[in-house]
């Protein structure tokens, strides 16, 4: 690693032993949780409630609860399905393509952007559920053996392709984090006094015990796994777009939508890690470990992708002018001027004029200014699939069925209890387990003294 | 194994495998390694070969792939064939998602089944414990005591490398 | 076998469904067992199609019957299922519907099991036994006739010949009793001028079919007026694009965009109080041609050249065109009267030798009558069929009339406005629970059966009166009697009395020959001066009127809820408008140009002020609305309809003007107030313009002429990536001709009683909602004031590549090898994803439970209403998707007819409930296959296209072009 030299003082504050690695990342797990910790938490479970309550209700009474009609079929439900999904992208990515490209600044910060994964992948599975009338048969996706003929599933529904696609991204993602916590939990297991941890650590960590051989093994593993979940994290996505480029809707039937949407998945990833790490690094002490470099590696990320973005959204336009087809033509006219315009420009000015403020290498410098802008970015990608979906489906071939579409609180709420959710899991994440991959850490810090020596 | 061996414990990667270095120069061969962390050069340094995990990977994947594309097309075309949307029963195009999924789903559990049972990892496996933190800051070598070794001089050797302490263990 | 599996009742979770037709098993058992033991179906009625032994369970069995649903008298057939009536069509032998319906036909089944219909008798508020109300009937009529005193029989229209001949006898019972006739919305004008101008207080009976230039001056005849079935039938027909590529030219000149103005080749907005003038500039440009001095026209109500256009057509097609007028005011008729005169159309499109009885009503009589009451001298009075309490224009008068009479009996079926204030309400039966006959045009006769016993302790009102008159009360002796004397004697086809019966009764109808003496032609002797100075005068007054910005209100009917009689019928109340697409409740209908000068926007309630009484309503920006005249719709507003009805929308009647003896359709100098509250209004359809795009393809009858293909140039090539799956066996279509279609809507609520389709109440309807399976789009295109409107009936395409077949993950709608798009509704999880890539938007999802949920409180929330469920169709559980299925179940049992006939099932012989129903004829369904069929020769034709063809979906349902006949100048 030729930039190891000028990086390492930005990746790892000071030169902390093995040991103090070990206390400052494990020792928050051992101590007991601060006044800020508790704050969030409270207000994660309640809003998780509000959510669990509003879901329930609907799925008592009817999908009639939603603000949905005979026009616009899809609203909420499928937006905050593909803006959890497009959050789970993050994590895989810098923990997989980032260790494929051998970055090193991703260390630090991987192990949160995996959870991260998990967990808004866990808040992205629910919608897909959640939006069925008849939630309870849901299991009739799967093409299991039944009485009824067997009747199998269709699987040119690009709907099964999400399905199949979005269950083996948890699982494999769920994995990857899972296996690279392992040495850790080793070390927890070790070093804790309360019995019942112990037993609990000595479970998860499944007997590691450091040896050469499972070390080489591991890392073998850790580099398949990571080469496995690069085309998956493109796939996945790719394949959650074409739920909308494979249908006849103007304003979804376009070919660009696979890469759009991961690049687009890839932005609001890094947007939510931005927010999540930021935060993290104040309340659990953590500024040695996530230094402004990595902000900054990040807010790179961002201005990149969100300039993609960007490019896609642009491209959408010209190709609805220069393509000619009337329908299309009247899909953007109307995304860009009609009801529904003020989500469209929320959406252009989050995702695309905001990012471009990243050029400045002050505003990359500055943790409350990047804090500012992942935020909007977030807002801004939560638009994009609003727009995409409400604004197609509320206008398309035949004017006499065009119509509005106006949430209800039910589906507000459930929105609120989607990030409830993912609070919650993230917070007793941080509380649980390490959040900065220790032995992940150790070997960079080895790597440094090596280095160090060797130079000397 | 109930083989008597000496386990030494070191600080810094340097000493370690300095004596791996001098232990091997004398003939001596290295039984274990135990580290917080993957030391840089180890394997070369045991020359070690390389993991067969990627084969299970190859098999895990293909036969994911087999398994999903002959399933699609045998459900769709041979055991109960629909007039969807109008498309061909054998809507080969859109099948391959799933394909690809599937091929992904079984290479990644096949090969991660594989390392935990390749090195018995498992909720009831029970850790070797030769040396204390060697899941924090210790590096252990485990040295086999041959029956042509002569003690002493591996314990100087090891001395001579900056081992911390130097136990005499069965394992 | 995939249509099969939409056929099995729903196993996974529609216990649903199979829990409510077990209940309604065994609530219809019940009533099958009344229908088959009591003798009436049994001994006396004769099913039409299947052998009169008895019920088979699950067979059905037709009874050719007469509607009630209004005085048009429309033959039908009752379908029973299990012994009860599910569903009616039109009787294809009935001259009248010629086996149509209109909407409220349709709908007439549902009322049959209205629960707010009355159980029983009720006396004095409380319920009772009929010998107690007999008794104290009797008693009451014995001391009225005993000093003399007067009664009065206030009826509806009756066009019933033996209840007409029971009345008589029932005056002859009692010499000082009169029989008084109110309509709601009355045709008396047009009886009176016939009177002065012919001698003859009829109506015409109007030929339009023979017409081939027809000027309509208000009269909604596609629609609403006088026999809108028949009528439209015969306009349609008119209007045929066979070779050579001939149809009658419409104009219409109208003071609110109507069903029949929107359907006009050219239509002209005219305030309300000017249809006068326009009738007098027709008569003096007809008059110039005729060379017949006539009194001029004071200033033109429209422009000119329009005038003339139509004075020359009609004077060019002399004998063959028809002016009709539908103005309440005798002046104006007379006037049209010469027009036709003039014209020659008397006797030819005109025809006055077989007159109408469809409507009787007398305005003059019905005033005098409450003069009467007022002033003490009406001592008992029997109401049948009215409810002048909520329907005439001085209701609130009549009401307190009322309290001067003091022996008052109703026969209402329900406690209503009227029959609260009587002292006995002797429940009268439903019609398809009743024996009955009716004449609606002379010569013309037709029978009503009963298609179940009755389901309450109800009695026919006929049956009180037989009763009262000292009878046995048994109706349908005294209805073969009145047969055997009158009926049988004036007809030459059979010989015994017996066969005649037996075969009227099997056919429903039938049809006397014309009698003899016809008489001379009739000549018009009006004083057409006097009507002219009738006319200006109340032209004057208008103006004075409007000057003090007064505006005008024009009074209508909506097709739906008509004169309001069927406010309960949620069927009808939840059928969209067809030219406003509003559903559930009134409003008033202005100008958009007038809402921008007034600041008016859609739904802003404002308060409307005429002759001291205000009625409350929300806006609708109407186009085609003259600017100083606003249309309400009468028939809302109801206070004990029941509580589908009750407090929807406004009532109008009250402020109806009642001038020289005759109830006006317009009202002058009304003021508008805003209240600066705003309603949502239950519309279905929020845009009404087509944006350029080619969805409804139009072309002038020139352009036809020279180009069959005219207005229909697009064919898209359509290219596949794949070899397309072979036709084999049947391969079902439909073909409608835009040309054709009204956009009446009896297709929609056809659709609904046959395939169980929910009902959904005015907040789901707001919130776009609504279930119907089956729409009529409307777009309007062209001036603000002079819209140019299109109908376009859209429901499931059936694409051949169909996009919401390939987005189904669960295989829950699949295609049929005979080219159906099939919704399983027991396989849907309800993702709703098919819905959203159908680019028809026709896929209609079940928010909620809609059967037994008390959230909607309609028929299928209760076991009564439930009956009128077709056990053919599943009811759709909660979170399923559905749509029109091209009636799969009609289709099946034709299928199964023929397979045991052993032939294979000829063209019309499977038809849908939307194509059953049309009265235009413009649905066609048949077998693309047989190259012969109906369908195929429509889908052959260089106007049929399919919609959005570009999209490659192949639909087998596609449209023909709609042609307009402009005046020449327009062409």
């Amino acid at each position: 690693m030729t930039d190891l030299l000028e990086l390492r003082p930005a990746l790892l504050e000071g030169s902390p032993t093995l040991r103090q690695i070990t206390e400052e990342i494990a020792r928050p797990l051992d101590a007991r949780p601060t006044l800020g910790w508790l704050a969030c938490f409270l207000a994660a479970a309640t809003a998780l409630g509000l959510g669990a309550a509003a879901a329930t209700y609907e799925v008592m009474t009817g999908i009639g609860t939603w603000g949905l009609n005979k026009t616009v079929g899809w609203a909420f439900d499928i937006t905050n399905f593909v803006f959890w999904i497009g959050i789970g992208h993050a994590g895989t990515l810098i923990s997989a393509i980032l260790l494929l490209l051998r970055q090193k600044w991703r260390t630090a910060i991987s192990r949160s952007a995996e959870g991260m994964t998990i967990f808004a992948v866990m808040c992205a599975g629910l919608f897909p559920l959640l939006h069925m009338g008849r939630p309870w048969f849901a299991f009739w996706i799967f093409p299991y053996p039944n009485g009824r003929g067997p009747l199998w599933v269709n699987f040119r529904s690009p709907l099964l392709w999400d399905v199949v696609a979005i269950s083996t991204y948890f699982t494999i993602s769920l994995v990857f984090w899972y296996v690279g916590m392992i040495p850790d939990l080793a070390t927890l297991r070790d070093r804790t006094e309360k019995r019942w941890k112990r037993r609990i650590y000595g479970l998860l960590s499944l007997g590691w015990d450091g040896s050469r051989k499972t070390w080489s093994r591991y890392e073998t593993l850790s580099l398949i796994l990571a080469g496995l979940a690069t085309p998956l994290v493109v796939s996945v996505h790719s394949i959650v777009s074409m739920d909308f480029a494979t249908s006849v809707i103007p304003g979804w039937h376009a070919t660009i939508f696979p890469p759009y949407f991961v690049a687009g998945a890839v932005f609001s990833g890094f947007g939510m890690v931005m927010t999540l790490l930021i935060l993290t690094r104040k309340v659990m002490a953590l500024e040695r470990y996530i230094t402004p470099r990595h902000l900054e590696a990040m807010a790179k990320v961002l201005l990149l992708t969100g300039s993609l973005v960007g490019f896609c959204y642009l491209t959408e336009l010209f190709i609805a002018w220069y393509g000619g087809n009337p329908f299309e033509r009247a899909a953007f006219w109307n995304r860009a001027t009609g009801p529904y315009a003020w989500a469209y420009w929320t959406m252009m000015t989050c995702n695309l004029f905001v990012p471009q403020l990243l050029w400045s290498k002050r505003v990359r410098t500055s943790v409350p200014a990047l804090f500012v802008i992942s935020l909007l970015v977030n807002v801004g990608m939560w638009f994009e699939r609003f727009v995409i979906i409400v604004t197609s489906l509320h206008r398309d071939f035949l004017p006499s069925s065009w119509w509005m579409y106006k949430p209800t609180v039910i589906e507000v709420a459930i929105l609120i209890g989607s990030f409830g959710l993912f609070f919650t899991l993230f917070l007793l994440f941080v509380r649980t387990l390490p959040i900065i991959s220790m032995w992940e850490i150790k070997g960079l810090a080895a790597e440094a003294s090596r280095s160090a020596a060797e130079k000397a | 194994m109930g083989r008597e061996a000496l386990v030494a414990t070191f600080a810094r990667e340097a000493g370690l495998l300095a004596a791996i270095h001098a232990a091997r120069q004398s003939g001596h061969a290295v039984g274990e390694v135990f580290a917080p962390y993957p030391v840089h050069g180890l394997d070369e340094a045991l020359d070690a070969p390389p993991s067969r995990l990627p084969w299970i990977t190859l098999a895990g994947g293909m036969a994911g792939l087999v398994a999903a594309a002959v399933f699609q097309a045998w459900a769709a075309v041979i055991d109960w064939p629909l007039n969807v949307g109008g498309k061909p029963a054998n809507s080969a195009l859109a099948f391959l998602p799933i394909t690809f999924e599937a091929t992904v789903l079984l290479g990644g559990l096949a090969t991660a089944g594989a390392f935990f049972w390749r090195s018995r990892l498992g909720p009831r496996a029970v850790p070797r414990r030769l040396a204390a933190g060697v899941t924090d800051d210790v590096l252990a070598l485990v040295l086999p005591l041959g029956s042509i070794g002569d003690e002493e001089a591996l314990r100087e050797l090891l001395a001579a490398a900056g081992a911390r302490e130097i136990r005499k263990e069965v394992w | 076998m995939a249509s099969a599996i939409t056929e099995i009742p729903d196993r996974e979770d529609s216990g649903q469904s199979r829990r409510d037709f077990l209940k309604l098993m065994g609530f219809s058992v019940g009533a099958a067992a009344l229908a088959s033991c009591t003798p009436i179906p049994e001994r006396q009625a004769v099913p039409l199609l299947s052998q009169p032994e008895g019920l088979l369970p699950g067979v059905e069995s037709w009874y050719a019957t007469t509607c009630g649903g209004c005085p048009a008298g429309c033959g039908l057939l009752a379908k029973d299922r299990d012994g009860r009536p599910i569903k009616v069509e039109g009787n294809p032998r009935s001259p009248i519907s010629r086996g149509a319906t209109c909407a409220v036909g349709q709908a007439t089944v549902l009322s049959l099991y209205d629960d707010q219909r009355l159980r029983g008798p009720r006396l004095h508020g409380r319920p009772a036994t009929w010998e107690e109300v007999d008794a104290f009937v009797d008693e009451r009529l014995a001391a009225i006739a005993a000093r003399g005193g007067a009664l009065a029989l206030l009826t509806g229209t009756i066009i019933s010949p033996s209840s007409r001949a029971l009345i008589a006898a029932f005056l002859h019972r009692f010499p000082n009793a009169r029989h008084v006739v109110h309509d709601a919305v009355s045709l008396a004008a047009l009886r009176e001028a016939n009177r002065r101008s012919f001698g003859r207080p009829v109506l015409p009976r109007f030929r339009f079919d023979r017409a081939r230039v027809i000027v309509g001056l208000e009269a909604d005849f596609l629609g609403t007026w006088l026999s809108p079935v028949e009528l439209a039938r015969a306009w349609a027909d008119g209007r045929r694009l066979e070779k050579p590529a001939e149809m009658a030219r419409h104009y219409q000149f109208e003071g609110g965009l109507s069903l029949t103005g929107s359907n006009a080749d050219r239509r002209t907005g005219v305030l309300p109080s000017q249809l006068g003038l326009v009738a007098l500039a027709l008569l003096e440009r007809v008059a110039r041609r005729a060379g017949t001095p006539v009194p001029a026209a004071a200033d033109l109500p429209c422009d000119a050249a329009l005038l003339d256009a139509a004075a020359n057509d009609l004077w060019r097609h002399r004998g063959e065109s028809l002016v009709v007028c539908g103005v309440n005011d005798p002046a104006v008729q007379v006037v049209v009267n010469r027009l036709n005169f003039l014209l020659g159309n008397v006797g030819r499109t005109l025809d006055l030798t077989h007159p109408s009885w469809q409507r009787q009503g007398d305005d003059a009589a019905v005033a005098e009558l409450m003069a009467g009451m007022e002033r003490g001298e009406i001592h008992g009075l029997l109401l049948w069929g009215v409810n002048p309490a909520y329907d005439h224009p001085q209701a609130e008068r009549f009401v307190r009339a009322l309290g001067n009479v003091p022996f008052k009996v109703s026969f209402a079926e329900r406690v209503d406005e009227t029959a609260m204030h009587a002292d006995a309400v002797c429940p009268d039966h439903h019609e398809l629970e009743s024996w009955g006959d009716a004449e609606p045009v002379a010569g013309a006769l037709s029978l009503r059966q009963p298609a179940i016993a009755p389901l309450f302790d109800t009695r026919a009102a006929a049956a009180s009166l037989l009763r009262w008159l000292g009878g046995p009360g048994d109706v349908y002796a005294w209805l073969r009697e009145h047969w055997r004397r009158e009926i049988f004697p004036r007809q030459s086809r059979w010989a015994r009395f017996d066969d005649f019966w037996d075969h009227s009764l099997q056919d429903g109808v039938c049809e006397l020959p014309a009698e003899d003496d016809v008489g001379e032609e009739p000549v018009d002797r009006a004083d057409l001066q006097a009507a002219a100075a009738e006319i200006l005068a109340s032209h004057r007054e208008a103006l004075a009127a409007r000057r003090e910005s007064g505006y005008e209100i024009r009074f209508y009917e909506k097709v739906g809820l008509r004169d309001g009689r069927h406010a309960n019928n949620p069927w009808l109340q939840e059928l969209p408008d067809p030219v406003t697409r509003i559903t559930w409740g009134n409003y008033a209908c202005v100008s958009p140009l007038l809402a921008a000068d007034l600041g008016l926007v859609e739904g802003d309630v404002v308060i409307l002020r005429s002759g001291g009484r205000a009625l409350e309503l929300p806006v609708h920006l109407q186009p085609g609305q003259p600017r100083q005249a606003i249309s309400v719709a009468l028939g809302y507003g109801r206070t004990r309809a029941g509580k589908v009805g009750d407090g929807v929308g406004g009532n109008a009647f009250p402020l109806m003007p009642f001038r020289n003896g005759f109830v006006r359709g317009h009202a002058i100098g009304v003021r508008l107030e805003k209240t600066g509250r705003r309603e949502k209004l239950a519309a279905v359809q929020l845009h009404d313009s087509m944006e350029g795009r080619p969805i409804v393809r139009e072309a002038s009858l020139d352009e036809i002429r020279r180009d069959p293909a005219a207005g229909n140039e697009e064919r898209p090539p359509l290219l596949s990536l794949w070899e397309e799956r072979p036709r084999e066996g049947h391969f079902w279509g439909m073909a409608i001709d835009l040309n054709a279609c009204l956009g009446c809507g009896a297709c929609v609520v056809a659709c609904q009683a046959e395939n169980n389709v929910a009902v959904v109440g005015r907040d789901e309807v707001r919130r776009g909602r609504e279930m119907h399976w089956i729409r009529i789009d409307r777009y309007h295109s062209g001036e603000v004031d002079e819209p140019r409107t299109v109908y376009q009936p859209m429901m499931c395409q059936h694409c051949g590549n169909a996009p919401c077949e390939t987005v189904c993950p669960v295989l829950a709608t699949v295609h049929s090898s005979d080219g159906l798009n099939q919704q399983v509704y027991n396989r849907c999880v309800g993702t709703r994803y098919c819905a959203n890539n159908c680019p028809y938007k026709v896929r209609r999802f079940n928010w909620f439970d809609y059967a037994d949920n008390d959230r909607f409180d309609y028929n299928m929330n209760s076991d009564l209403g439930r009956m009128v469920l077709n056990p053919d169709v599943v009811v759709r559980s909660r979170g399923v998707m559905e749509k029109c299925s091209l009636c799969v179940q009609r289709i099946q049992a034709g299928k199964l007819a023929a397979e045991v006939a052993g032939s294979p099932p000829a063209d019309g012989d499977i038809r849908t409930a939307c194509q059953q129903a049309c009265p235009s004829r413009a649905i066609v369904f048949g077998d693309l296959n047989d190259p012969g069929s109906e369908v195929s020769r429509r889908q052959g034709s260089p106007r049929f296209y399919r919609l959005l063809e570009e999209l490659n979906t192949r639909p087998v349902v596609g449209y023909l072009t709609r042609v307009r006949n402009l005046p020449e100048e327009e062409a």
